[in-house]
């Protein structure tokens, strides 16, 4: 007997194996959880939104394409129900489908390349001299994959600031960025 | 994979003490590598994850009171009697009844002459909810005898599943009632009597099964509404001392319906 | 008597007439206690009565201390403290596994919820069917259905479990987990099961009792209940036609019970079935089983 991948527990959920969603859990509850905590001190909002992302996962596993991972999908939902718990909207609320679309998996952009495959590159020291404020903020838009919107309510900003900031912050790592390349070529 | 996390550096990513980059280099590696996956969890509490996990079972096992509960839950209905009332009757069985009720009268009375609707439709509105209180019973007499050995009142089950049954089976049958062009001042004369047959109902139902008491309680008010059309007297029910008298029946029923539930019976079991 | 959680005295039901449990004075302690006994020969009613499912026609009865066969109140009080699986539970086929236990939870009066569906969940995983909670009941087989319905039992701290055939469509696994479960049970408080599986009574039961058409016949240990089959019991070679039964075992030779023992056999360790068919045949008089009833 194989080990099932990810999709396939994803598939069995969909058809209402709830050993399924357990092994999914036990998979991912652990990292996803150390992950949450990073971007939040409250434990209750954290454990809350694990608690309604397997929840969502379970009533819309359906709903996941097929295309790309499954742990960025998975992360996708928890920080989407992390920025609504924070919200102040009921924890309870169901998950609508634009968030669960909105899910799916981060697209690899060019900043997002850098960051993935270099520990101690050029990206990570440009990344270090960031002031702290806009270092937040590239986090949750360019690592977390969540849109203004959803990074103002997690950080708590005006969705403005948060758009400035990140053209700042955009600005900044390309000036770093452009003569160490240019150096090495 | 090039490489994995070591045990140092996923311990300061626990603890927060990475850099930005760093934190994010590490994160999209886990996203990427089952291994990893497994070695950061492992570094995640157990207790918690277990809770969490309580939780989530839970959530997605609980069935979702339908929306009337919901509201009623509002409006300050207790969640253990919501789930009485769930789990009892499915709440769409009385609307269904109800609706089919409704559908009867006005399909069956148009077809009727004019004196003969009118008959109809007090001999059809009233016995509504008394076989909507009686539904609600045969949904959950297979289960009687573990009921009966529960401490749960089954006056409280009694009385919750009748405002059920007349919440649900009134504003549809008025309705109607007002509605068809066929139904006068029966409209509102009915309300008594279907006080009175639901009381009965609920009576009878500490000797006999569901269907039988449906039964038992149709026969007799189809008896009654026989002989009062065979004397043409069927506009009696609407005089005041019809009424006092449909009243003083209902007062009679449920005195008996608490003497037989302190003296051992309930509807639907042992007391 | 104050060790007693639940007490018969003078106990009868008769239905339409006939009297289905004669006159029972009966005392049940911590521990687990076995009913054996042919179909219809009062077990299951006087487990019903026992778990107040039914009033008894003359008698008292008293659980953990209240009178049932008194006033509501008192029967309600003593409804708290115990547990009953029927025999025949018809769960509702659109209700869901988890739906019905959190039904039987609020009958129970588990008020808060989150208390009360932890506890469902746990009694789930108890009977494993902690993967069925979302299952309609129409989806589950009958195996599963079965331990359903016991898993309501099993909620709470209950200090009488009365359990009509709960071992009823459990496979051997589950049979031996039930039996672990129960005996923790039986640590805190009075277990009662009626059943037709003498395995059962002896890996499981402190004491035995043995019903036939509404009279008792036999209520002892299961050492006293072994002993009266002590010298009755033997294997041999030869086809024993002397014997109250007799029968081919799967290394070949012949097992008798009770008659004359057939030449060149020699006796053999008593089972629970063997002393509880010559209960029986005692009562019927019998001389050959299979011709019992």
């Amino acid at each position: 007997m194989s080990t099932p991948t990810d999709s396939d527990l994803l598939r069995n959920i969909a058809a209402g194996d709830e050993a399924a969603l357990r092994q999914l859990y036990e998979r991912h509850a652990g990292w996803l959880l150390l992950r949450l905590k990073r971007r939040c001190g409250n434990p209750d909002l954290v454990a809350g939104a694990l608690q309604d992302t397997f929840v969502a996962v379970w009533k819309s596993a359906g709903r996941y394409r097929g295309e790309g991972d499954v742990a960025a999908w998975l992360w996708g939902i928890s920080i989407r129900r992390l920025v609504s718990a924070l919200r102040g909207r009921p924890a309870a609320d169901p998950l609508g489908d634009e968030v669960i679309s909105a899910a799916t998996p981060l697209v690899h952009s060019a900043e997002d390349e850098l960051l993935l495959g270099v520990e101690y590159g050029d990206v990570g020291w440009a990344l270090r001299t960031l002031p702290p404020e806009l270092r937040a903020t590239v986090q949750a838009t360019v690592i977390d994959g969540l849109t203004a919107k959803e990074a103002a309510k997690l950080l708590g900003l005006p969705q403005g600031t948060v758009k400035s900031r990140l053209r700042v912050a955009k600005v900044q790592l390309r000036e770093r960025l452009m003569p160490a390349r240019d150096g090495r070529i | 994979m090039d490489w994995h996390l070591g045990s140092e550096l996923l311990d300061r990513y626990v603890t927060g003490d990475l850099d930005l980059a760093r934190q994010a280099a590490v994160e999209a590696h886990v996203l990427t590598c089952a291994d990893c996956q497994a070695l950061a969890s492992e570094q995640a509490p157990q207790p918690t994850l277990d809770e969490i996990w309580a939780g989530v079972v839970t959530a997605t096992a609980r069935p979702k009171l339908p929306w009337p509960l919901r509201f009623l839950q509002r409006l300050g209905l207790t969640e253990t009697d919501a789930v009485i009332l769930r789990s009892s009757t499915s709440l769409y069985r009385p609307w269904l009844l109800s609706l089919v009720g409704a559908f009867v009268i006005g399909v069956g009375g148009s077809m009727l002459s004019p004196t003969e609707q009118r008959a109809f439709y007090l001999l059809v509105a009233p016995l509504l909810p008394a076989i909507t209180v009686a539904a609600a019973y045969d949904s959950t007499d297979p289960i009687r005898e573990l009921a009966s050995a529960t401490p749960f009142s089954k006056l409280r089950i009694a009385l919750l599943r009748t405002a059920l049954a007349v919440a649900v089976a009134l504003p549809i049958v008025l309705i109607a009632g007002l509605i068809l062009p066929f139904v006068g001042a029966e409209a509102f004369t009915w309300l008594l009597p279907a006080l009175t047959l639901t009381l009965l109902a609920l009576t009878l139902l500490t000797w006999w099964n569901a269907p039988m008491t449906a039964g038992v309680v149709a026969a007799l008010w189809l008896l009654v509404v026989g002989l009062l059309r065979s004397a043409d007297q069927l506009t009696a029910v609407d005089t005041p001392f019809a009424q006092l008298a449909f009243a003083v029946t209902a007062l009679l029923a449920l005195a008996v319906l608490t003497i037989r539930i302190t003296t051992r019976h309930a509807p639907g079991g042992y007391a | 008597m104050n060790s007693q959680i639940a007490v018969l005295d003078g106990v009868t039901k008769s239905y339409n007439g006939t009297e289905v449990l004669h006159p029972t004075d009966l005392g049940f302690g911590r521990g687990v206690i076995g009913l054996l006994g042919p179909n219809g020969a009062g077990k299951s009613t006087m487990l019903r009565l026992l778990a107040t499912a039914m009033p008894p026609s003359s008698g008292r009865i008293v659980v953990s201390g209240h009178l049932v066969t008194g006033g509501i109140a008192e029967r309600t009080a003593a409804r708290r403290r115990l547990s009953y699986l029927p025999q025949e539970v018809g769960i509702p086929r659109r209700m869901m596994s988890f739906g019905f236990l959190d039904y039987i939870a609020v009958l129970k009066e588990w008020k808060d919820r989150d208390t009360r569906h932890r506890e469902v969940i746990r009694v789930l995983g108890l009977v494993g069917l902690a993967d069925r909670r979302t299952k309609r009941v129409s989806a589950l087989s009958g195996g599963q259905r079965r331990r359903l319905a016991l898993a309501q039992a099993l909620m709470g701290d209950p200090d009488l479990v009365v359990l009509d055939e709960p071992t009823t469509g459990l496979d051997p696994e589950q049979r031996a987990s039930l039996r672990g479960i129960l005996s923790s049970y039986a640590n805190r408080g009075s277990v009662l099961l009626a059943t037709h599986q003498t395995e059962d009574v002896s890996a499981l039961c402190d004491r035995v009792i043995i019903l036939d058409e509404g009279r008792i016949r036999f209520d002892g240990t299961v050492a006293e209940l072994i002993r009266l089959a002590e010298g009755q019991v033997w294997v041999g070679a030869e086809a024993n036609t002397r014997a109250l039964s007799s029968w081919r075992t799967g290394t070949g030779e012949i097992r008798s019970l009770g008659g004359v023992p057939a030449p060149g056999s020699r006796p053999a360790d008593v089972a629970v079935e063997d002393a509880y068919l010559l209960v029986r045949s005692e009562i019927t008089g019998a001389t050959k089983i299979g011709e019992v009833r």
